[in-house]
């Protein structure tokens, strides 16, 4: 069966039929083209008709004016529309112009990086000239970084590299710095939170450099499809810049499907598992010789579909290969090669293959749970479908609350973009560490700003913690470390407990939690659970964040008592919303784990419990809280009850609207609040100083309660269950009641629910079945 | 909350750092340090004499006439030849030991000879701002010589220097420099003497200098950051010492060496086993085979360590060898091959099957060869070109009629 053919059979396959929550076929688009610029170089002209190049889609065109005119420029455009060309023709037409032209392209990561510089090799090939393109990273052989510093007209690394690497050793790039025409940053939608609040300080210190060099360059910002491309990068580039967002490249029909799998367990609302179901689908694909990519969440899950595919279908197997991170380059290299040229019929990947690396375009993809935005989830979906011919993307559903909430809410998915990707360059925190590292690249001159007004403020509190020295009309470093290596650019990922698992003679490390979670779940003794396996907690050692276990077979689970104390600081903004007060500001927040019960399984008794000791954590960070008058004849556990399932709900609502990890907020409540003197629910944002996200719920308030109760009422559970109001309280059965009726309480005061729903149907969605 | 308040909880989750303490606007310069008159701000200097005859270690100051175009050699790159006048002693003291843009050079120490003796001179930098005129007043010094000496120069000093031109946005003037740096020519004379060929080992072990209340290098940044935060001198007398002492040991350092290429020997010292075997592998790798058998020659009548001796040999063969001379090569091959040298039997076996048609001991000795490397590869060891050996023993079978 071809394509067609086998989308007919599986819409009415009894089997699965029933799960397709929504199924929509995008028409196909004929190509809008442009002639190049008149002026362009006749080589590189030469050289792209020799790739079978002749003409530009429109968005190139466009791109390339705006470009040329020296406007910052940003680019939104589907996966496979010739995106990267946007930029290549006019930094290498401009480098055959004038040879002293430099550019530096940034990527997220290494690997992406290396697939750029292929694609530039192969047209400089072409080109014949005597243009010089290198990657930049930890992996450049230290002989050939001097040739690359003095001869790369075309730079490629990632921002952790321009931030130790090159920013601190400017004078060995002269000839970059004075001749840098162009910055490119690819996945700048990547760029958010925490990493795009540090890349925006290190354009701050690239800025710095290049003026003082007497360069001005032209940033070029490329983004998967989100609500504010332009707002997201204009913060990180600190300048204003034109959008480029309506693709002229041509594509087949496509057919997006979302599939949710059926509910096996009904009272505990527990459905099929995502990777059954996800085979199930692919096996049909595969054995009707459809190329196909499966994505999974993790490296577990990824390995696990491919050893099931293989077992359906022994005769395909040696042509199903798994994709991820630890494979090593050259067995990377063997499977790209083998999906561009057919030999590969199936693979099945992590979200390492999401971005960029060149594969070729598939006919179908399959994707087992979703991503955590719909961005990534239209750049997995955007590896299938050729120019012209049909293609099959299907989302399956995990059980988790954000996977149900778009299952229910499809308008949501295919809808204009709901997703912010929010940045916070004046998180004082991260400021303050970059600010260090631009006096340690160039002394501040006197009346110099850093972004903010506050810099001379700044600038003399580090002077008086002996960390800077003015003199002159100057400030300069002045002491012994290398503030570049004080920061790092990811530090969410450093703060990672490792778990090691110790019950084989072998060491083994099965997975790793953040801090926060590590307090209550892998303090000593508790029952840790870890892909559907209890392990004993034998030690926590909390100052080189690693946690031993070993495997057990336990009739009972640990439940920690968090004790959180939050302080209001200072309130920012309030607004009344019937009798609810909605509110953000400043707080300080300490966490404590005192106390965990051991709980019986199934009966839920408690069967006793241990003293937890560990260190208190204080974190000053931004928040946002609801409050609201109680409901008449409530006790204070009822309330307590209904705001933690209202916090565990929103916070999960808000990742989605928020481009978050679930998290990067936590949630406290308090039954009477000394700050606002009635039952409220905080959620906070847990990074020190907040990188906006506190702000922006406070703004999106009606939307994000309005998702939350969509989850709670799509909830296929009868009490409450740990994907809508979580695990929180086990004597408590009107649990999901309670969620709700708080929910909507604070939604406005307990008006009825209004109909603002998320931005409705955008141009994508057509024709349904 | 307001920023002050903000600002120190963002500061307290970073490691302490000393307070500044309150300092004068106009810092004190160390003792002896005067202003010179220069146009761009003033410039904290030094000036001291060191007259013929003054002693650092076993090694006394000479007027150093005649000696230093044998040192030309060593110095990579093209170049003119150079005069001992001509020669600049530099060494510098700095922030850390990093390469970043904010490590400072704060104080530059240059020696050079003098008709009377050795002068040596020393820019301290008082206040960061005052940078752009000492790199100035250096800049004058260098474009006046023609040659540097310096320890470690190559990856250190002058990189950092250069950095420190780039951020006045002044010319660097060193690049055109002829660069004679010790660390990598001591490696080469000194290194199996010495071992980790610090400056500090090697004036020891060298020139019998050992220094009285020193200070350590890695003390050097947190001393002048001090002074910076309090304005208070008192410790950069121990930094400027520190300097000169290693001015002192980079120029006896230079003596000895030219002892090792002079005929002359100004001070009658003779070199030693080690450092004429190094002499021998210089001339050799320059392609000067009959330059190099007379060192080689007189190390090995001298009492040399075992492994030296068998390079010295291994050295020696090879440059008789260019030399046409097999003669003298095949006893050495001898002399080694009896203690076992698997290169030794192969060249042996090569000189009797091209040379002697002597197949049959040639066949003997590869057999042995090929043995030996069997049993080095058994042993772990890496294995001699098992290869090339097969070969050749076929090669001699053939010739044998076997």
């Amino acid at each position: 069966m071809n394509l067609e053919q086998l989308i007919e059979v599986i819409k009415r396959d009894p089997e699965h039929a029933r799960n397709f929550v929504a199924w929509h076929v995008l028409p196909a688009q004929a190509a809008t083209y442009h002639p190049f610029p008149p002026d362009a170089d006749p080589r590189l002209l030469a050289a792209l008709a020799g790739r079978g190049i002749h003409h530009l889609y429109s968005h190139q065109a466009e791109s390339i004016g705006s470009i040329g005119r020296g406007e910052n420029t940003v680019i939104v455009t589907p996966t496979a529309s010739g995106k990267t060309l946007c930029y290549n023709f006019p930094i290498l037409d401009a480098i055959l112009h004038d040879p002293t032209t430099r550019a530096l392209y940034l990527f997220p990561t290494k690997a992406l990086a290396q697939d750029q510089v292929n694609e530039i090799y192969e047209i400089i090939e072409t080109l014949g000239g005597d243009i010089n393109s290198f990657t930049y990273d930890g992996d450049t052989a230290p002989a050939a970084r001097q040739a690359i510093r003095e001869a790369g007209h075309i730079v490629v690394t990632n921002p952790d590299m321009l931030h130790t690497g090159i920013l601190p050793h400017h004078t060995k790039w002269v000839k970059l710095f004075e001749n840098l025409k162009y910055v490119v940053i690819d996945e700048i939608h990547h760029y958010r939170g925490v990493f795009g609040s540090h890349l925006a300080n290190v354009v701050r210190r690239l800025r710095r450099i290049c003026r003082f060099y007497g360069s001005d360059p032209v940033f070029i910002c490329c983004s998967a499809t989100i609500a504010n491309p332009l707002e997201l990068a204009t913060a990180i580039i600190g300048d204003t810049a034109v959008l480029v967002d309506r693709s002229g490249a041509p594509r087949g029909q496509r057919h997006i499907a979302l599939y949710n799998p059926s509910v096996v367990n009904e009272p505990l609302g527990i459905r099929q598992s995502s990777r059954l179901a996800a085979t199930s689908l692919a096996r049909r694909l595969l054995a009707n010789s459809i190329q196909t990519i499966v994505f999974a969440r993790s490296r577990i899950a990824a390995e696990v579909i491919v050893t099931y595919l293989k077992q359906h279908l022994p005769r395909l197997a040696h042509r199903i290969r798994g994709y991820r991170g630890g494979y090593l380059p050259r067995q990377r290299r063997e499977i790209e090669a083998g999906l561009r040229d057919g030999q590969v019929l199936g693979v099945v990947s992590t979200n390492a293959l999401e971005l960029g690396i060149d594969i070729g375009q598939l006919q179908s993809c399959i994707i087992c749970g979703f991503p955590g935005t719909i961005a990534s989830t239209w750049q997995q979906m955007g590896r299938a479908g050729r120019r012209s011919e049909l293609s099959l993307a299907i989302l399956v559903a995990d059980s988790t609350p954000a996977d149900q909430y778009l299952m229910h809410n499809p308008e949501y998915f295919f809808g204009s973009s709901p997703e912010q990707a929010l940045v916070n360059p004046n998180n004082l925190y991260i400021l303050t560490a970059h600010l260090k590292c631009a006096a340690f690249e160039l002394p501040f001159v006197e009346g110099e700003q850093f972004g903010v007004e506050t810099t001379t403020e700044i600038l003399e509190f580090l002077a008086e913690e002996g960390l800077l020295k003015r003199a002159g009309n100057r400030w300069y470093w002045s002491a012994e470390s290398f503030p570049a290596e004080e920061i790092s650019l990811r530090s969410a990922a450093s703060d990672n407990f490792v778990i090691v698992d110790t019950t084989d003679t072998e060491p083994r490390v099965i997975g790793e939690m953040d801090r926060f979670g590590a307090r209550t779940m892998l303090h000593d003794n508790a029952i840790y659970l870890h892909e559907s396996q209890q392990y004993h907690v034998d030690r926590l050692d909390w100052e080189e964040m690693k946690a031993y276990v070993h495997r057990v077979d336990a009739d009972y689970f640990t439940d920690a008592n968090l004790a959180v104390k939050l302080r209001v600081l200072e309130e920012l903004q309030q607004t009344n919303l019937g009798s609810a007060r909605v509110a953000h500001g400043e707080v300080s927040v300490t966490a404590m784990a005192t106390i965990y019960k051991k709980i019986k399984l199934h009966t839920h008794e408690n069967i006793g419990w241990g003293k937890i000791r560990l260190p208190e954590e204080e974190l000053h960070t931004a928040a946002y809280w609801v409050s609201v008058r109680p409901e008449a004849g409530q006790s204070p556990e009822e309330i307590e009850t209904g705001l933690l399932g209202a916090g565990h709900l929103l916070t999960h609502a808000a990742s989605l609207f928020l481009m978050c990890d679930r998290r990067d907020l936590h949630s406290t409540v308090e039954v009477r609040s000394p700050h606002t003197g009635q039952p409220t629910l905080f959620i906070y944002d847990h990074y020190p100083g907040g990188i906006g996200l506190a702000e922006k719920l406070y703004q999106q308030h009606g939307a994000v309660v309005d998702a939350a109760l969509r989850i709670l009422d799509h909830c296929p559970c009868t009490n409450g269950c740990p994907a809508c109001v979580g695990v929180y309280r086990t004597n408590q059965d009107n649990a999901k009641e309670l969620g709700e009726r708080w929910l909507t309480l604070l939604r406005e005061g307990g008006a009825d629910r209004g109909s603002a729903l998320p931005p409705q149907a955008g141009p994508k969605q057509t024709a349904t079945s | 909350m307001d920023l002050r308040s903000r600002l120190r909880l963002v500061q307290s989750r970073q490691q302490p750092h000393n307070q500044a303490r309150p300092s004068q606007e106009e810092l004190v310069s160390p003792p002896d340090f005067v202003p010179l008159p220069s146009e761009s701000g003033p410039v904290w200097h030094r000036r001291l004499l060191y007259p013929w005859g003054y002693g650092h270690g076993s090694q006394p100051l000479l007027p150093p006439e005649g000696t230093i175009p044998a040192l030309r050699p060593l110095c990579p790159g093209p170049g003119p030849a150079v005069g001992w006048r001509d020669l600049l002693f530099i060494d510098t003291e700095t922030t850390g030991l990093g390469h970043g843009t904010g490590t400072l050079a704060f104080l530059i120490g240059v020696a050079r000879f003098r008709p009377v003796g050795l002068e040596i001179n020393h820019l301290f930098l008082r206040a960061y701002h005052e940078e752009s005129p000492l790199l100035l007043v250096l800049a004058n010094w260098l474009r006046g010589t023609s040659a540097i000496c310096t320890f470690n120069g190559r990856t250190f000093d002058l990189p950092l220097l250069k950095t420190r031109f780039t951020m006045n946005r002044l010319p660097f003037p060193a690049c055109e420099l002829v660069h004679l740096d010790l660390l990598p020519v001591a490696r080469r004379f000194w290194g199996e003497r010495v071992g980790n060929c610090s400056l500090t080992s090697l004036e020891s072990a060298i020139l019998g200098f050992r220094r009285q209340n020193d200070i350590l290098g890695s003390e050097i940044p947190s001393i002048y950051f001090e002074y910076q935060r309090s304005g208070d001198p008192c410790h950069l007398p121990a930094i400027v010492d520190h300097n000169t002492n290693d001015l002192l040991s980079l120029v006896g350092l230079a003596y000895r060496l030219a002892t090792i290429f002079s005929p002359t020997r100004p001070d009658g010292q003779s070199p030693a086993g080690d450092e004429l075997v190094g002499l021998g592998k210089l001339l050799y790798d320059n392609s000067q085979p009959t330059g190099a058998i007379a060192p080689l020659e007189t190390a090995l009548s001298h009492d040399l360590p075992p492994n030296l001796r068998s390079r010295a040999r291994h050295l020696l063969s090879l440059a008789y060898r260019q030399e046409g001379n097999l003669s003298q090569a095949s006893a050495l091959w001898e002399l080694m091959a009896a203690e076992g040298s698997p290169f030794a039997l192969i060249e042996l076996a090569k000189y009797l099957e091209h040379h002697r048609r002597d197949y049959r001991t040639a066949l003997d000795l590869v057999e042995l060869a090929m043995a030996m490397a069997r049993q080095a590869s058994c042993a772990g060891g890496q294995a001699y070109a098992p290869a090339s050996l097969e070969h050749r023993l076929r090669r001699l079978r053939r010739k044998l009629g076997r």
